[in-house]
């Protein structure tokens, strides 16, 4: 049934945006996560990509999380001599997380969830109304 | 003769049948919103689907034709905006369609019903 189907689909939708909005909390939470010794790599930001792929029981194209991966890019160092990771310089290195940039990535897995719960709740109502014809 | 197999009541079924297909297909839009290349699809207008299969050959059994499953859904192709990364799925146009679908679901299901009521007033029963 299609209206089953598209109730289907919007909670896909709803859970691949729960999962950026888990990897975005990840990153935030680790911020200041640097190595322990010296020259230990720090925290590497990490991304989701999605992809628009058959579910098999459904028998429709939905959307699922295609891979989690990591962000590519150079470490911002600090000048921080007491702190164990430090070279011998006195730099660490500090993770490739960008609150401003995690911020707006949140905002527009927000903006999504929120698109895809308003189909929902519209596919539901269409389904309601059609029960109550039933009546 | 069956009244519900012609008329207005078997037009507003299947204006029912071509909404909730619409739906889906503007659901898996939506859902993927954010799915890099993705291109958004849409059915092809009801109107059109229906003058189609009037046009052709009389339908003798419930069981044949019928518009085809999903036969219908093509890509969009008046594309409103696409991000850097493919994606064509504009979110003010895809809510426009929902809200437009369920306006139009509601109008299509009281008809139905209204109908349906007629009929029941001239077997003599109430509502």
């Amino acid at each position: 049934m299609d209206i089953e189907s598209a109730l289907r689909i919007s909670a896909a939708g709803m859970n691949v945006q729960g999962t950026r909005l888990r990897v975005v909390a990840e990153n935030l939470a680790n911020r200041d996560s640097t190595g322990q010794s010296p020259g230990a790599d720090p925290y590497r930001r990490r991304t989701v990509t999605f992809s628009n792929r058959l579910d098999r029981e459904l028998g429709q194209n939905t959307v699922r999380v295609s891979r989690v991966g990591t962000a590519q890019g150079e470490f911002p160092l600090r000048f921080d001599p007491s702190h164990p990771a430090a070279n011998a310089q006195g730099y660490v290195r500090t993770p490739n997380v960008d609150s401003l940039v995690e911020t707006m990535d949140m905002r527009e897995a927000q903006r999504s969830y929120s698109a895809n719960l308003g189909v929902l709740e519209a596919s539901r109502a269409m389904l309601t109304r059609t029960i109550e014809a039933l009546r | 003769m069956d009244p519900t197999r012609t008329g207005p009541i078997a037009l507003a079924e299947r204006r029912l049948h071509w909404l909730d297909q619409r739906q889906r297909v503007l659901a898996q839009n939506m859902a993927n919103l954010d799915t890099p290349g993705y291109r958004p699809s849409d059915l092809r207008p009801f109107a059109e689907t229906l003058a189609r299969t009037q046009s052709g050959m009389a339908r003798t059994n419930a069981a044949h034709g019928g518009g085809g499953q999903g036969g219908d859904v093509r890509l969009d192709r008046q594309l409103v905006e696409r991000t850097p990364d493919g994606n064509g799925v504009s979110l003010e146009d895809q809510a426009m369609k929902v809200a437009d679908t369920d306006t139009a679901h509601t109008l299509a299901i009281s008809l139905h019903r209204r109908f349906l009521t007629m009929f029941r007033t001239a077997l003599g029963r109430q509502g």
